[in-house]
């Protein structure tokens, strides 16, 4: 072994130091790309900055309003509070980091510093709640480093990092500061607009279907919906259920056609149904006043469309369904003591329509194209697996009869891509 | 552990016991109802009298007393007990944090999920069930969609483990911890701690508790030994020919039929399944034991349809699998440690 040259331990120091600057800027990027929630970003880029970068660390991010800017940080991460973006005038050292995106630094003095009224005053210039500014007052910290959160030339954000006595932030670590912002700037602005989809997807998602079904006291509904954009769940499959408990409307339609793409036109008929329905409960006048309106507004469109209308009896022992169908796959009618039969229609082109008496215990399964037409490693799910799960499950329920389809389902296409899965079940009773 | 448990919920044992027995949906509901009624803990009500019930559903059908469909029937008043005690649960105020529950794909007992999901709203926090069946895909889009401070993990059939374990990836991932449990994941923590996860627990209540000492950021988890990883691959995608070659060449129930509700190949199908399960689930986890116990469960399964071989067939059974895994060392080895 020689000897370390005089001067090594320094460069030593310094060279450990750049390393780990290095690797927690790699970490700061790799941990923030694997999550896309603003909140769990945050999270992990602050546990990633305390303590080994910072004692403390608050960070302040536009909300979805961009009017109001919430608060991370502080002693509970976990904790989360927000101020109005027109309170920041009260903070003119936080306000001019937003407004010029410019690294604050902060010398903060001791408390037997002479000096020691630069510590309330630099912190209440630069902390934006009183809670968390008692906190970061209590540490008696040795430097505040404010960092704007910078990204596609607009200030998303701020980063304020305390250190304790004893290890103030040196240039290099000022460097190191703003590369981290940054790049969490980046990420954080990634996670916003993926909720801005996010909640556009939602919003599509309550125009295809109902976010729950109606609770009636006549009859019991169940559902099973499977997008073929499963990272979306939206498609140009939809559902409906909706009316009063004696006189319900159900309501199962299809779009040709890619999935994402057939939303907007899925969304408009089943609104043209629902409003059709406003006038005329019967099918024939649900399907006409649809096929009518839709003709005109979108006449390229491709739809399969099944309509029931199911009239509760007094005393709910029976029902009358009047099922409207255009296109797509017949239903299926399953008693309550095991007899399975798809309903029957004229074999005549266009809407047909067919009436069928059901009592307590038997269930009508409406079901989409893409649950027949899946296709597994066995070939095509096809109507004879789906009359033999209804076989197999006649007697239990509409929840169950749901479940188990799509279990079979999806255990039959075994990992294979499928079209939208779409299945409503009616049961009258209980 | 009889004689800790509230009084208010003993009452209701045997009485919601009975009603699934009866398969009696409205009994069921109102032996809850009251239970709820007289102020008893909504966990005590899941783990002393809801789980309890489901685990003899179980039973029932190993037994073969039961049909599939009978069990979901069954399954279907525990659900609407499930229904009496959310009725009663008032979303919380200030929650603790946010939980989001799942089943793997390939498990579809939702109810475990749903029971946990209560239990963990009984004790503030906020909930988001997806559900039975679930995709890595629907995982992580609710993960980045809702941020949650953990993710539970249901897993009661040892062919969702595989899927688990991707679940636990997907959510260390996203920095977000897990707590898993289930039949699947055995008696202990070692199945759990092999597959990554932060902590497991064998009740709803044991679930609740795990929350509370998660940490806020969980670790990425280290990935799978790359000759592991190849295996599992390799022996997941011969899964379903290996079931259709095994389905036709073991016959263990001849041609005296199941004395149970279900077809002969309907429980040969399922003892495949299980089997090969087992095999996947001991490669991943490393835990040989769930060989063992699938054999047992195999020979149960005959047994109570009238096979009077029933061991040797289940013995025949890990043999042929072993003829079609000579080439996979992993499943191999761990098929003649653990079967045979």
């Amino acid at each position: 072994m020689t000897r370390p040259a005089p001067g090594e331990p320094v460069e030593q120091r310094l060279l450990a130091s750049a390393r780990k600057r290095s690797s927690l800027l790699a970490e700061v990027g790799s941990a923030m790309a694997g999550s896309l929630n603003t909140r769990r970003s945050v999270l992990r880029l602050l546990d990633i900055l305390q303590p080994d970068f910072a004692d403390w660390v608050l960070l302040g991010l536009l909300d979805s309003t961009a009017a109001r800017l919430d608060l991370y940080g502080g002693a509970d991460p976990r904790e989360l509070t927000d101020i109005g973006l027109a309170e920041l005038a009260d903070y003119p050292a936080l306000h001019t980091l937003i407004t010029t995106g410019q690294t604050e630094l902060l010398h903060v003095a001791l408390e037997h510093d002479p000096l020691a009224e630069v510590l309330p005053d630099g912190l209440d210039q630069l902390i934006p709640h009183s809670a968390r500014r008692a906190e970061a007052k209590a540490m008696r910290p040795a430097d505040a480093l404010g960092l704007a959160l910078l990204t596609r030339g607009t200030v998303i954000g701020f980063l304020i990092l305390l250190r304790g006595e004893g290890r103030g932030f040196t240039i290099r670590d000022i460097a190191a500061g703003e590369e981290i912002a940054r790049r969490a700037a980046l990420s954080l602005d990634s996670a916003r607009i993926y909720r801005a989809r996010m909640e556009l997807t939602a919003a599509l998602q309550s125009a295809l279907r109902p976010p729950a079904l109606p609770m009636t006291a006549g009859v019991r509904l169940a559902a099973t919906y499977r997008a073929a954009a499963e990272h979306l769940d939206i498609g140009g499959d939809f559902y409906d259920a909706f009316g009063s408990d004696s006189d319900l409307s159900l309501v199962c339609g299809s779009i040709r056609g890619p999935g994402i793409s057939s939303a907007p036109a899925a969304i408009q008929v089943r609104q043209s149904v629902r409003t059709a329905a406003r006038f005329s409960r019967r099918p024939d006048s649900v399907l006409g006043a649809t096929a009518d309106a839709l003709h005109v507004e979108v006449p390229d469109i491709d739809v399969s469309l099944c309509y029931a209308r199911l009239q509760l009896s007094p005393g709910g022992s029976h029902a009358t369904i009047d099922i409207g169908r255009s296109g797509g796959v017949s239903p299926v009618l399953i008693g309550a003591t095991g007899s399975v039969t798809p309903v029957e229609f004229p074999n005549m082109p266009g809407a047909v329509y067919a009436r069928v008496e059901v009592e307590r215990g038997d269930m009508l399964l409406l079901l989409s194209t893409g649950i027949v037409d899946s296709v597994g490693p066995a070939g095509c799910y096809g109507y004879d697996r789906v009359l033999a799960v209804a076989r197999r499950y006649a007697g239990t329920s509409a929840l169950i009869l749901a479940e188990a389809l799509e279990q079979d389902v999806i255990d039959f296409l075994d990992g294979h891509s499928h079209e939208d899965l779409m299945a409503l079940v009616v049961e009258c009773g209980p | 552990m009889t004689g800790l448990i509230e009084p208010a919920v003993s009452d209701g044992i045997a009485d919601f016991a009975d009603a699934v027995a009866a398969l009696d949906t409205g009994a069921g509901r109102a032996v809850i109802a009251g239970l709820m009624e007289s102020g008893a803990d909504p966990i005590s009500v899941i783990d002393e009298v809801i789980t309890p019930s489901q685990r003899e559903v179980g039973l029932r059908w190993q037994g073969g007393q039961w049909s599939v469909a009978q069990q979901h029937a069954a399954t279907e008043v525990a659900l609407a007990g499930a229904d009496e005690i959310a009725r009663r649960l008032a979303p919380p105020r200030r929650p603790v944090g946010l939980v989001v529950l799942a089943c793997a794909e390939r498990e579809w007992h939702s109810l475990t999920v749903r029971l946990l999901g209560l239990a963990m709203r009984s004790a503030g926090w906020q909930t988001a069930v997806l559900g039975a069946g679930v995709s890595t895909v629907r995982l992580s889009r609710a993960l980045h969609e809702l941020g949650p401070d953990a993710t539970a993990i249901s897993c009661s059939v040892l062919a969702g483990l595989p899927t688990s374990r991707r679940f636990i990836e997907v959510s260390a991932a996203a920095g977000v911890p897990t707590v898993v449990g289930g039949a699947a994941f055995g008696p202990d923590a070692a199945r759990a701690d092999a597959l990554g996860a932060n902590a497991w627990a064998a009740s709803a209540r044991g679930a609740v508790h795990a929350l509370a000492g998660l940490p806020l950021i969980a670790p990425v988890v280290p990935a799978l030994a790359r000759d592991l990883q190849t295996e599992l691959i390799a022996v997941q995608a011969q899964q379903r020919s290996l079931h259709t070659e095994l389905a036709a060449h073991w016959r263990p129930l001849g041609e005296l039929g199941p004395a149970g509700p279900d077809t002969p190949a309907e429980v040969v199908g399922d003892c495949v399944d299980q089997a090969l399960a087992a095999v996947l689930a001991a490669l991943l986890t490393g835990d040989g034991n769930v060989l063992a116990e699938t054999r047992t469960w195999v020979t149960d399964v005959l047994r109570a349809r009238g096979d009077s071989s029933a061991a040797e067939h289940a013995d025949q059974l890990g043999q042929r699998l072993g003829r079609y895994l000579r080439e996979y060392p992993g499943s191999y080895q761990a098929l003649q440690r653990g079967w045979n």
